[in-house]
């Protein structure tokens, strides 16, 4: 059993990211499968080969859910049934004896997993983790008279003894119902020599309900002392089913939103090269808020090497939703599930680390920077000199600007030599360096401003739809920023199209031409 | 002594029972006999009959748990198939079968059935809720039972709705109050609860499936609803849409003290107009506000009846006095048009 470390996010991360949403879309059917759910964690570098096989087995299981889909569908029905026998089990190894509900539903669990080991062996599946092994021994001291019959007494095989006593119980209720009968229908008996005679039966009964009592006592003992023996084979049954139920699970999760297996890398430990390449990898959660609002996600490719990757782009170009995506399919990767791409190239980390400071946040400004100090310097003193991921979105946003872009210019440069891949979206346009990666939001690059210009003067009164159109032209795809490549001036173009004044427009691109100037003589 | 009900006779209640297969028993007290009164049923019940017991809550102590009397147990026939918290298996004496761990939690553990090996005495503790209830008789059905008893627990008559069980019967006696008048009085009051008649028209009856929540029907077949969210919170502005030509008031929930005593000050007791609630549990009135309503031109209805099968009296209170029977059950079938008779009695004995 790989040891899984817990997901390295906050909770509001969860959320946003759309890691809640998928764990929101995994429902095992049995409690053994919901176990393993709430351990869902991060497979550590050591682990890498109990990782990959855990793909293999989801392939698996795609496959085998395309191909056998009624056996599939028996298989979902009797899973569902399965209780949680784990408490059962704990009473064995503590020696308490199981009672007859115990016993039950002991019973039941083995006849329903005996239907589920013969479905499964019908799908012809050979997954190491899932290991079945004949539960007929166990069984039949629950069954002792062979009818698989998912109900459970003491039985008179149980005891001699117990069956003469119910025996006699039962001759001496009937001559009690013989008496009542007499007394109520025949009128034969007085009153006072019926009670007698009641009372006396009665008491006779009492002493045989104790004395069942007491040989179902004896009985409870040697069930229970027999099945303690067969505590390891319940145990490796309830584990097989719970790996079963949640391959199930993650297989049907990728078949839903179409993921894809992982190319899971040895992290490079070269500068430069391609580590993380993630091609047309969409999030379901994100998809799911525009469905809501009759958009699409436009799916994303990216290509991050090892050192800095750094992502520049106006508002509204979809930096963040980027960022996240990456975090979550790499995180999704880690913890052994497919990821939401067309294909997927992923180095095992050792961390990872992300610092999102909430923009809706009312405590903005010095506080926000603050944090994101702290962060960054937590991030540094646990995993300087590990290989792993780290994806900032916006530093020092929220602090003077001139200082801010300063400061993360000097973060850049230190990242450099640090064996990580780090992702950072950034305002801050950045002279390209040596051992960063530079891409850019192509935005409305390719976009006819004229024309978009126009049809937005025809909605100039409502700013929502603005937004929307403007939404609707924008192209989120990412690419590589070479020495040529143009400067967007998407903020220029957005306040040029949404009508700011022209003379202040003309004004700004004199500015910004300016500012290049002084950037080439420095 | 001659009888009232003619037509009564202990064949007659086991028809209807075999009838109405789900019954449910219910009290209008502690200690008014009403496990007696179950007891009673299981016997007049032909051993080969394929019965299922369960109850509502926690009920068929050893004990009476508020005055520490000693309370009769359920004594129950081989065969019979039971719904039980898990933890009243221990106060059993049955030999048992499990025939199903349900989901269904009480305080005293999940609700198990089980079919009883051997007859004996057992405790009786079922599901809590109405949802659940079902949910059992279902599974009752499922193992081929044919006649239900539902023991009600004390105060629970929600539990008589006929939505849920098929017939009732009304358990009363003389622990209810020291006083003779006030044992007659609130059983005739609950009695009339009970039977309050199905409205019949179908013609109306299509106009009342209109109306969502409260509304009325006008004289010339004009149906008003109005927007509210429950029957207890009805504004003056609607009321002042009844006027002389208002003919049925719908009440589709609580038909609580505040909605009569509005309806008094907006109607006249004189205007003809009936009263349409869904079933009798839904009825929160006190004594004197139904008296009060008995005596206006106005009248109730329900659209689903409950089943008063009969009445049992237990003429003893476990506090140590005791009622004269014959009086007790006179003046009871005097106001009360319900075959009634003292379980511990007998009906047939009573000749």
């Amino acid at each position: 059993m790989p040891t899984l470390t817990p997901i390295p996010l906050n909770p509001r991360e969860k959320q946003v990211i759309g890691w809640n949403f998928i764990m929101q879309q995994l429902s095992p059917e049995t409690p053994y499968g919901n176990t393993l759910k709430a351990n869902t964690g991060i497979y550590s570098s050591e682990d890498r080969q109990e990782l990959l096989e855990e793909f293999e087995n989801i392939a698996y299981m795609i496959k085998s859910l395309q191909n056998s889909a009624s056996i599939h569908e028996k298989l979902g029905y009797e899973l569902i049934k399965l209780k949680d026998i784990r408490p059962i089990l704990r009473k064995l190894q503590s020696n308490q004896n199981l009672d007859e509900v115990d016993f039950y539903e002991l019973k039941y669990t083995l006849l329903v997993s005996q239907r589920i080991i013969g479905l499964y062996s019908q799908l012809d599946l050979s997954i190491k983790n899932i290991q079945f092994s004949d539960l007929s021994e166990s069984l039949s001291i629950l069954d002792p008279q062979h009818t698989q019959l998912p109900t459970f007494q003491y039985y008179p095989e149980y005891s001699d003894r117990l069956q003469n006593i119910q025996k006699e119980k039962k001759s001496l209720e009937n001559t009690m119902f013989q008496l009542q009968k007499k007394k109520t229908v025949e009128k034969k008996v007085k009153n006072a020599e019926f009670l007698d005679e009641l009372e006396h039966l009665k008491q006779k009964r009492t002493l045989l309900v104790q004395q069942e009592q007491a040989e179902i006592g004896i009985i409870r003992r040697n069930l229970s002392h027999q099945l303690l023996s067969y505590v390891h084979n319940f145990k490796s049954l309830i584990t097989s089913l719970g790996n079963l139920d949640w391959l199930l699970e993650k297989a049907k999760l990728a078949l839903q939103f179409s993921g894809c297996r992982p190319d899971i890398q040895k992290f490079s430990k070269k500068k430069e090269k391609i580590a993380l390449k993630l091609e047309e990898m969409h999030n379901p959660y994100i998809a799911s808020l525009l469905a809501a609002r009759n958009r699409s996600f436009t799916s994303l490719s990216v290509q991050f090497s090892r050192g800095v990757n750094l992502i520049t782009g106006a508002n509204m170009g979809g930096k963040t939703v980027l960022l996240y995506t990456t975090l979550l399919n790499i995180l999704l990767a880690h913890s052994g599930f497919y990821v939401f791409a067309k294909s997927a190239d992923i180095p095992l980390g050792a961390f990872f680390s992300s610092i999102f400071t909430d923009n809706q946040d009312l405590s903005q400004g010095l506080s926000s920077f603050g944090a994101e100090i702290v962060m960054f310097n937590r991030v540094l003193l646990d995993h300087e000199n590990e290989p792993g991921f780290l994806f900032i979105d916006e530093f020092a946003r929220g602090t003077n600007p001139s200082e801010g872009r300063m400061i993360f210019k000097a973060i850049v440069r230190y990242l450099q030599f640090l064996p990580w891949i780090s992702v950072l979206t950034t305002h801050y346009d950045i002279k390209p360096e040596p051992n960063v990666s530079n891409f850019q939001v192509v935005g409305l690059r390719n976009t006819d401003l004229s024309a978009l210009a126009q049809k937005l003067s025809n909605i100039q009164d409502d700013p929502s739809r603005s937004v929307a159109l403007i939404q609707d032209h924008m192209d989120y795809h990412i690419i590589p920023v070479t020495s040529n490549t143009s400067i967007p001036m998407d903020a220029i173009n957005i306040a040029q199209i949404l009508g700011l004044k022209p003379a202040i427009i003309q004004f700004a691109k004199e500015f910004i031409q300016n500012d290049l100037h002084q950037n080439v003589k420095e | 002594m001659t009888t009232i009900f003619p037509s009564f006779s202990e064949e007659k209640l086991l028809e209807q029972i075999l009838h109405h297969q789900i019954i449910s028993i219910i009290g209008l007290g502690k200690n008014v006999g009403k496990t007696t009164t179950l007891n009673y049923l299981i016997n007049l019940l032909s051993p080969n009959q394929k019965i299922a017991v369960t109850s509502i809550g926690r009920d068929g102590e050893k004990y009476d748990e508020v005055f520490g009397t000693p309370k009769p147990r359920i004594y129950i026939n081989e065969g019979t198939i039971l719904a039980l918290a898990r933890n009243s298996l221990e106060n059993s004496d049955i030999s048992i079968e499990i025939l199903e761990s349900t989901m269904i939690n009480t305080p005293l553990g999940n609700i198990i059935i089980v079919r009883a090996l051997s007859a004996g005495y057992v405790e009786l503790t079922g599901p809590s809720t109405s949802h659940e209830l079902k949910k059992v008789f279902n599974i009752f059905q499922q193992f081929g039972s044919e006649i239900i008893l539902v023991d009600g627990a004390v105060n629970r008559r929600s539990f008589a709705s006929p939505i849920i069980t098929n017939a009732t019967i009304l358990a009363t006696g003389a622990s209810i109050s020291p006083n003779f008048d006030e044992i007659i009085l609130e059983t005739e009051f609950f009695a009339k609860i009970l039977t309050i008649p199905a409205l019949e028209k179908t013609r109306i009856k299509k106009l009342v499936d209109q109306i969502p929540k409260i509304g009325i029907i006008n004289e010339d077949n004009n149906v008003i609803s109005f927007s509210v969210q429950s029957s207890l919170d009805l504004p003056d502005s609607m009321l002042e849409l009844i006027d002389e030509k208002t003919r049925y008031f719908i009440v589709k929930g609580v038909f609580s003290n505040s909605l009569l005593d509005k309806l008094f000050s907006t109607i006249s007791p004189h205007q003809p107009l009936t009263i349409v609630i869904p079933d009798s549990t839904k009825i929160f009135l006190d004594r004197n506000r139904f008296n009060l309503l008995q005596k206006t031109k106005w009248e109730l209805k329900v659209l689903k009846a409950i089943r008063l099968l009969c009445i049992t009296v237990n003429p003893t209170s476990p506090l140590g006095y005791e009622f004269n029977r014959t009086l007790l059950l006179q003046e009871l079938r005097r106001r009360i048009s319900v075959p009634i008779f003292d379980v511990y009695q007998g009906f047939e004995n009573e000749k």
